[in-house]
């Protein structure tokens, strides 16, 4: 993977998404160590922080763990709590994009609510 | 320790100030881009800190001394530029070769295959080299004195394509090897992003900010949207840029903050700027860019 | 972070180890140059006498106007290492501009002694060259192994005396450096002190009224040092790549 780095997307997360598509496609196993910031900034070519910056974003979510003095490891149930997410983050999308269109075309929570009820019965 | 700190620095040619109020710190050892236009001030404060002129009025401090005149500062600092020269009689085999005796972690191992990998030719003298092998050359010296403060100004100006991309990987390679900080001044933003940890942006003789790249890149969006909604949208807000697109829409820069949730949420279209973008419209001098020109 | 320290007596031995090896152009200008200078300046003073229909002519010379002419040499020498390439060169290694200073007026004096020892020896070569080419039937003078302690002496002040030239090119070009217009006002000071009593009555006390040769040799030494002293502060003032 190349990184872009005129997208508006920031390059720490490209490299957090894609450890992410990484450990899906278990090219990480769980408890396995992942690339350390220096490997990776030698390997898409950018600062060493900006790398530590991805690598802390999925710390924070708890993908992946530290193990002082050795690196950062693949949490145990790594892969299916990414995948969880990136569900949870498709959803979360195209229900914004429902209520921004509902708000713009004046419809109501109310007639909203209908609309959903309406379509999990005929489908 | 700080590495490098500023204080109110000021240092003036005749008439004009070259630098102006100058206040930053550089901590640790990081990767950080000077970043201006043509005429900004960048090279001045470089030398500044090189210790190779005298500044004005503040405090500069490298290393915790005065670098003017100091023998430590000049043993663990070093300036790349184009006006880096070296005597005739010496071959760049020679002044490689002179090298190690006043730089203590001179690595003659990495200079010499630097050296061999861009084909340099041992024997030349270096003001015969042509403008690209002079900053190829200079390049290589800078790098493998391995400085604890290594600053190079618009060090790939005469380089290829090819040579640029291969200097800021041997940069890169050799920063993560072995850490130092380094100030790399340049005016192409978009080339050398991907290395920088901070920004240092310089407009005038003045620091407009000092953040790191991703906030740097956050500092500003564009919103782009019908003229009436987009001036409700951007009312009494930091603008640095405003264009009319096509007589209907209006293309804004401004400032990020708080309030463009409601542009958001009413369907403004709302983008982040590439770094490099984002310093042009900071140091622009008017709103409308360069198509005011023909209006 | 590791800082490596220098000490200024080593920064001072690996500039003058590389000035050395830096200025060898300039040290092969200078040989070139000192051979015509010493060849084409000696001056000739002849005497002759005739016996009984045979006329002996004596020719004399002495290396004194090539003394003279080394000295000028010495003055530019000094001159030039202070201009702009020269200066800068030393800021692309580890410098400061005392470092610099000192470093150059150690250079100047290795010159001084390569200089002055061949200009000395030089009326060997013209001993040679007369030998050889000239229609002399004799060609003497006197040697080192005559009186060695004076000749010793003789070379030892040559040397500290092209060392004070040198340093008299050397802060002029300093001067000229800093400021141009300094420069010649200082130049029109110093010619307008020359022509009053005060200058010549200093002059004298100086140079000419010494016990022995050691003693002149302090004096001109002392004076040397002052001038690089005063070279040196002046060149705190004077900017690199600017």
């Amino acid at each position: 993977m190349i990184i872009n780095t005129d997208s508006t997307k920031p390059i720490y997360v490209q490299i957090a998404e894609w450890l992410e598509n990484e450990i899906i496609a278990e090219c990480f196993m769980a408890d396995e160590k992942v690339y350390s910031q220096y490997q990776l900034a030698e390997l898409f070519n950018i600062n060493p922080a900006t790398a530590a910056k991805g690598l802390t974003i999925l710390v924070e979510e708890m993908t992946l763990y530290k193990k002082r003095g050795l690196g950062m490891f693949v949490a145990p149930e790594a892969k299916m709590m990414i995948l969880e997410k990136r569900r949870n983050e498709t959803l979360t999308k195209m229900v914004t994009d429902i209520v921004l269109e509902a708000k713009r075309l004046s419809v109501t929570k109310e007639e909203l609510i209908q609309l959903i009820h309406k379509c999990e019965e005929e489908i | 320790m700080n590495v490098v700190n500023c204080q109110k620095v000021s240092k003036g040619f005749q008439r004009t100030n070259a630098l102006e109020d100058i206040t930053f710190q550089l901590t640790d050892q990081k990767i950080t881009g000077l970043i201006g236009r043509n005429g900004a001030g960048k090279s001045t404060l470089l030398k500044i800190l090189a210790g190779l002129t005298k500044h004005k009025s503040g405090e500069v401090s490298v290393f915790s001394e005065n670098p003017y005149n100091n023998l430590m500062v000049s043993a663990n600092s070093i300036l790349v530029d184009d006006q880096m020269t070296f005597p005739d009689s010496l071959t760049l085999e020679e002044i490689l070769g002179s090298a190690p005796d006043f730089y203590k972690r001179w690595d003659a191992q990495l200079a010499s295959r630097l050296f061999q990998y861009f084909m340099l030719d041992f024997k030349q003298q270096h003001s015969k080299l042509s403008k690209g092998s002079k900053a190829t050359f200079n390049m290589i010296f800078g790098l493998s004195t391995r400085c604890e403060l290594t600053m190079f100004d618009e060090p790939t100006n005469g380089m290829d394509e090819a040579a640029r991309t291969d200097f800021y990987r041997a940069l890169l390679k050799d920063y993560i090897a072995h850490p130092r900080s380094i100030l790399i001044s340049s005016h192409h933003l978009t080339e050398i992003e991907h290395l920088l940890e901070d920004i240092l942006l310089i407009h005038q003789g003045k620091v407009v900010l000092h953040q790191s790249l991703d906030e740097v890149k956050e500092y500003v969006v564009a919103i782009q949207g019908p003229i009436i909604d987009v001036e409700r949208w951007t009312e009494g807000q930091e603008i640095f840029h405003s264009k009319n697109v096509d007589g209907q829409r209006l293309y804004v820069v401004v400032k990020n903050n708080s309030k463009l949730e409601r542009a958001r949420l009413e369907g403004a279209v709302i983008q982040t700027l590439p770094a490099s973008e984002v310093c042009m419209y900071m140091t622009s001098e008017t709103k409308g860019g360069i198509d005011d020109v023909f209006k | 972070m590791f800082l490596s320290n220098s000490s200024l007596m080593s920064v001072v031995l690996s500039q003058v180890r590389f000035k050395l090896n830096a200025y060898s152009g300039l040290v092969y200008s200078l040989i070139i140059l000192q051979l015509i200078g010493l060849l084409f300046s000696t001056g000739w003073s002849s005497s002759g006498t005739s016996i009984n229909n045979i006329s002996i002519n004596l020719n004399t010379s002495s290396i004194d106007s090539g003394f003279i002419f080394v000295s000028l040499l010495a003055i530019s020498v000094g001159n030039l290492i202070t201009t702009r390439a020269y200066r800068y060169d030393d800021f692309s290694f580890v410098a400061t501009r005392l470092s610099s200073n000192i470093a150059n007026s150690i250079v100047l004096l290795v010159f001084s002694c390569y200089v002055g020892i061949t200009t000395y020896f030089s009326v060997y070569l013209m001993r040679i060259f007369f030998t050889f080419y000239s229609n002399n039937v004799f060609v003497e003078g006197p040697t080192i192994l005559d009186d060695p302690m004076n000749s010793l002496l003789t070379v030892l002040a040559m040397i500290i005396f092209l060392w004070m030239f040198s340093s008299i090119g050397y802060i002029a070009g300093t001067l000229f450096q800093l400021h141009k217009l300094l420069f010649f006002g200082v130049i029109v000071i110093i010619v307008m002190l020359m022509m009053t009593g005060t200058w010549i009555r200093i002059s004298e006390t100086i140079f000419v009224e010494n016990s022995s040769l050691l003693i002149l040799t302090s004096k001109i030494i002392g004076i040397t040092l002052l001038i690089f002293a005063t070279s040196t502060a002046i060149s705190n003032c004077l900017g690199v790549r600017t």
